[in-house]
């Protein structure tokens, strides 16, 4: 059975929001909610890397460990959804989160946060399948549509990566083994452009 | 003639606290039926969800991958 996962690949995020923006208008997220959200860490000095973050749907998710009315459920494909009409809204699993991925739709004292509301891979949620609640409550169900999430699809570099664990870490073990490190990942084709595609080699013989 | 009437009465409290207890048991069992009918039918649910909703390799999700691998 496939596992789901998210990888952001640090070298190639150039913070442009794309999954933030494509992730809030699939979805119809409210206003003040961003199950998706770009950080930069080291902003501004050289070397600054950036980062596409949302749940990360753990293996041993610690929301899933804290909630009080157990609304927390892991799919088959390893995707940790919840059901809002158990929620309570006691933000106990906001806490719990270490990516700050639950986000509430208001801000007051207990009870007043209203229902939690987190990425679902788009996957959707307990309701039926493409169903007028399933949406209203949780987005869209890309998956049972034989789609990938939205983020992750139109992610301009490819920097985020979102399926089949086993198939993202070939693809993330090819560029890491490609692109070397340091120096040589500066430049889309000094990175990419040197193994097996000789065309694409600057000919000039001052560089050696 | 009035111990005779008190007896009346006292059987008649007694049958319809009888009528009322096993009426309630009753309607007890039959919230519960209907309950486990209910969790089951989600549970059935869920599974088919599972089943027929899930990831699957699909061409539009096979080209993804594809063109990640730039």
């Amino acid at each position: 059975m496939a596992r789901m996962k998210f990888i952001c690949d640090a070298e190639r995020c150039i913070e442009c929001n794309g999954c933030v923006t494509a992730c809030k208008n699939e979805h119809e997220v409210p206003w003040g909610v961003n199950r998706r959200r770009v950080v930069t860490i080291n902003d501004g000095v050289p070397g600054e890397r950036s980062m596409s973050v949302a749940c990360m749907h753990c293996s041993d998710a610690p929301c899933m460990a804290v909630c009080p009315v157990d609304c927390f459920y892991r799919t088959d494909e390893g995707v940790v959804l919840h059901d809002k009409d158990l929620c309570i809204g006691c933000g106990y699993c906001f806490y719990a989160c270490p990516f700050g991925a639950p986000q509430f739709p208001q801000a007051g004292a207990f009870g007043l946060r209203g229902k939690m509301d987190k990425c679902t891979f788009c996957a959707g949620g307990p309701e039926k399948n493409a169903s007028e609640d399933e949406f209203r409550k949780y987005g869209r169900n890309r998956l049972a549509e034989g789609k990938l999430p939205l983020c992750a699809e139109v992610c301009s570099t490819k920097a985020l990566l979102g399926g089949d664990a086993d198939v993202l870490a070939d693809i993330y073990r090819q560029r890491v083994t490609t692109r070397g490190k340091g120096a040589d990942i500066w430049g889309w084709s000094t990175a990419y452009g040197k193994p097996d595609a000789p065309a694409q080699q600057p000919d000039a013989g001052g560089k050696s | 003639m009035t111990d005779k009437a008190n007896l009346n009465t006292n059987l008649k409290r007694r049958h319809f606290l009888l009528t009322a207890g096993v009426g309630g048991v009753g309607a007890a069992a039959a919230v519960v039926a209907v309950r486990s009918t209910g969790d089951a039918a989600s549970a059935t649910d869920v599974t088919a969800k599972s089943e027929k909703g899930g990831y699957r390799m699909t061409e539009h999700i096979a080209n993804y991958y594809r063109t990640a691998r730039v």
